[in-house]
């Protein structure tokens, strides 16, 4: 069954629908640093950081899905006032919006959804670069975007499951380090793209091997 | 006659990908984009023989779309499928309370909504 959902027209509306989120993020990001009591600007950054991980995960789009979900924890935790909005606080978030940006654009132009290697990225120390289906547990691996799917790791920033290194991981205790080059990032953060080509071909989807995480919630007629 | 289900999200992506499914199916979709346009379009059909709805959406979310249909007469045996990331107990209890039939946790595997849609249709 899962063949039949092999269509590549979702995945060009994903990209679409990820690039107007990303729209809507950034400059409400900046906005945000200059004035970082304003909740209302928080609202407007979580709803796409929230749909961002919701549409990337029904895709299994898994490394978009890690990264948005953790930025969106982070979101969380400043709506509620549990954390304040600091300049290391924003710099993680600008950090994992340009990682998904990144990951968005690799995606569209060339199938493979990671971080193209870029000099200010370094594969971070005990996590070589790796297959994303090579990760362990419940993984990407079913999914296939032609022979060239591999995650280059970088320090603080990946996604998928070592992404916690965003800094998001432990949103409580802080950030202790500035997410290398991240002012340099912000500066970098850009419009949509120019349209390229989009290699649907090599697109494949396979919802139905993307393991137990479905939970079923019912009540009796 | 073909059953016809209004499905509701934000999301073009999840939305595209649920009607693209439900299609297959056999089944018709309406679409709509949040909470008060799926109340329009729900309005506006002659009928709706199930409702797929996320939670979290701009203008009205899930929670109050659920309780306006169901607060009618005309909708309060529709059934209604939540589908959302919100897969905290609280919500859980939530939606089921406000009188969904059924809560899936995005992301949901095509054949159980498939199953799942087709059982609560009877």
């Amino acid at each position: 069954m899962s063949q039949e959902f092999m269509d590549p027209e979702l995945f060009a509306d994903f990209i679409v629908e990820a690039k107007e989120h990303l729209e809507t993020i950034e400059p409400n990001l900046l906005e945000l640093e200059k004035n970082p009591g304003n909740l209302s600007l928080l609202n407007e950054i979580f709803r796409p950081m929230h749909s961002l991980k919701g549409a990337s995960g029904f895709l299994g789009l898994n490394n978009i899905n890690g990264l948005a979900h953790k930025a969106e924890n982070i979101l969380d935790e400043l709506r509620k006032g549990n954390m304040r909005v600091t300049a290391e606080i924003m710099d993680v978030i600008l950090a994992a919006t340009d990682g998904l940006r990144t990951i968005i654009d690799s995606l569209e132009t060339s199938g493979i959804e990671g971080l193209r290697h870029r000099p200010d990225h370094r594969p971070h120390r005990g996590h070589p670069r790796r297959p994303v289906g090579a990760r362990t547990g419940r993984s990407g691996g079913s999914r296939h975007f032609g022979p060239g799917n591999t995650l280059p790791a970088s320090p603080g920033r990946s996604p998928g499951r070592s992404s916690g290194r965003v800094g998001t991981g432990r949103p409580r205790g802080g950030v202790r380090a500035k997410p290398r080059g991240s002012r340099g990032r912000r500066r970098r953060i850009r419009g949509i793209s120019a349209q390229s080509g989009f290699r649907s071909h090599a697109l494949h989807l396979d919802l139905h091997r993307r393991g137990p995480s479905q939970r079923l919630h019912g009540r009796s007629a | 006659m073909a059953k016809r289900i209004l499905i509701v999200d934000d999301s073009k992506t999840v939305r595209n990908l649920v009607a693209f499914i439900m299609k297959k199916e056999g089944f018709k979709v309406i679409i709509a984009e949040d909470g008060l346009d799926g109340l329009e379009k729900l309005y506006s059909e002659e009928k709706v023989d199930l409702i797929i709805s996320d939670i979290n959406m701009p203008r009205m979310d899930g929670f109050t779309f659920i309780r306006t249909v169901r607060e009618q007469e005309a909708y309060r045996d529709v059934p209604i499928v939540v589908l959302s990331t919100e897969g905290q107990e609280k919500d859980i209890q939530k939606g089921l309370g406000l009188g969904a039939n059924l809560y899936m946790v995005k992301p949901a595997q095509p054949e159980t909504m498939v199953k799942n849609v087709k059982m609560l249709l009877g």
